[in-house]
């Protein structure tokens, strides 16, 4: 018997023969996961290896098999440095959930790929070659089954990040603990999109296209750090004066104008700003951010760090709290007055903020309202374009006059001349 | 010759004014930091440069590999 029709014989066997009239006389192999039976020159039969498997030569039989991959299993965690009122804290170990990894060998070559759970474990598996000298790749690109449309970019790729190497063996055991600030501060940046994504997911069923943050080491975007919403990326600032990698609060301000780009809408012209009265389209814009940003991480404070050598940790901060009361509107004015962004985040942090006599709404009222300003049928009182005027409007329309009373204590404190005269429901 | 414009404003009235979301001019960006915050800190050595390479994945995209 010929050794091409044993081939044959054999790929008929495994259920991948040759259809009528090939021939058989290639060598089988194997290319990456795909075990090929070469049969004839227009037609090649082959197997697609399943999950968890891999295809190697067998020796003996001189045919590719699926076979079982060598694992290599631990953790992934990164320095997290966490914002405070002055600078950042000192670094904690933080799990990585949910992420992409790779086995790459020395070359480049992709030999394995997976992901890890929801406390940063993994077990990965990879082709079985002994004695081959590879190392876990972990990259910042979340794992679709958890319907998070998440990835941070370095400047030409997915930002990765390599583990110490080792020679390959049936299993493995390694953590991957990514200490060095180039590295923590994109894992930071996903941890914290991450976290935001599972957030929102419990506050809306909107389908979430995909976000994209771009942050490596020396980016200096022009706009500082910032959201287009025509690409959908968010572009941070990785600088050694300024940071952002590790700045959660600005991480999940950018955050919440993809919000506002999927559930809702925003009129904000754009460009810069800096608590000053404004255009009420951009404080509806800057400050419903804001004020996302803490809802997602439950806490008052925006806080945006910087560095400052001459600190003790290196490090100082720039922090506003959301429950004082330092950018109030002018009574007198009419209700399309200029706003501060901090006003807007202030009354939005109010409504869900248990310390709040007569609110206390849960964050799912003010995503609500914020998707139904956008029905056919609003009207639009206040200035043209979305602003306070038609979320409070909208607010009374949706859930009726049961929170007048509490609202007219709450936009006097923050002197906002509101009318409560919603279309069709004018609070008493 | 005819005008369209009255027609067109008549349809956008009687689609009840509903917001549109015009396009921004500029990307949206964080608060800025107070200067008087800024103006009186050292200055931060610049970041040391960080070797790379690219690592291509079966589906395609591409891993810039930062190595330790």
């Amino acid at each position: 018997m010929t050794r091409a029709l044993a081939v044959c014989l054999a790929a008929a066997a495994l259920g991948s023969a040759c259809g009528p009239g090939a021939e058989c006389g290639f060598e089988p192999q194997c290319a990456g996961l795909t075990a090929y039976y070469a049969c004839a020159k227009t037609e090649v039969a082959r197997i697609e290896c399943p999950a968890q498997q891999f295809c190697s030569m067998d020796a003996a039989k001189q045919l590719p098999a699926c076979v079982g991959g060598y694992t290599v299993s631990g953790t992934a965690t990164y320095a997290k440095r966490a914002q405070t009122t002055a600078g950042l804290a000192a670094p904690v170990q933080t799990p990585i959930p949910d992420v992409s990894l790779a086995v790459v060998d020395d070359v480049g070559n992709v030999m394995g790929t997976g992901f890890t759970d929801a406390e940063g474990h993994f077990t990965l598996a990879y082709q079985p070659l002994s004695g081959v000298t590879v190392h876990v790749m972990i990259f910042a690109s979340a794992d679709p089954t958890t319907g998070v449309p998440l990835t941070v970019n370095a400047r030409s790729g997915i930002f990765g990040y390599g583990a110490p190497p080792f020679v390959s063996e049936p299993t493995h055991a390694q953590d991957i603990a990514v200490t060095e600030d180039e590295a923590c501060e994109p894992f930071n940046v996903y941890a914290t999109a991450f976290k935001s994504f599972k957030y929102l997911k419990t506050l809306t069923s909107v389908s979430l296209t995909p976000l994209t943050y771009l942050i490596y080491p020396g980016y200096a975007p022009s706009c500082g750090s910032c959201y287009y919403s025509d690409t959908n990326t968010i572009h941070l600032e990785f600088t050694a004066d300024n940071s952002d990698g590790f700045d959660d609060a600005v991480i999940d301000h950018e955050f919440g104008h993809y919000v506002q780009n999927r559930v809702s809408m925003s009129d904000s012209a754009g460009g810069s700003h800096n608590g000053s009265p404004a255009s009420p389209l951009l404080a509806w814009g800057e400050g419903y951010a804001t004020y996302y940003s803490s809802s997602a991480r439950h806490n008052e404070l925006y806080i945006d760090t910087f560095a400052d050598p001459g600190s003790p940790n290196g490090y100082a901060s720039y922090v506003f709290s959301l429950r004082s009361n330092l950018y109030p509107a002018v009574r007198t004015l009419p209700m399309t007055q200029n706003l501060s962004e901090w006003l807007i985040a202030e009354i939005l942090w109010t409504l869900e903020d248990t310390a709040t006599p007569g609110l206390s709404k849960p964050p799912t009222a003010t995503m609500d309202i914020l998707g139904k300003v956008v029905r056919q049928g609003h009207v639009d009182r206040g200035v043209t374009g979305f602003d306070l005027v038609d979320f409070l409007d909208e607010w009374f329309i949706q859930r009726g006059l049961d929170d007048c009373a509490a609202f007219r204590t709450l936009l006097a404190t923050k002197r906002f001349p509101y009318d409560f005269q919603a279309p069709g429901a004018a609070c008493p | 010759m005819r005008s369209w414009l009255p027609l067109v404003a008549l349809a956008l009235a009687l689609a009840g004014c509903a917001k549109t979301g015009a396009p921004r001019a500029e990307p949206i960006g964080k608060p800025q930091i107070p200067a008087e915050l800024l103006e009186h800190r050292a200055k931060a050595p610049p970041l040391a440069p960080h070797p790379t390479r690219l690592v291509r994945l079966p589906g395609g995209a591409v891993v810039e590999e930062l190595r330790p």
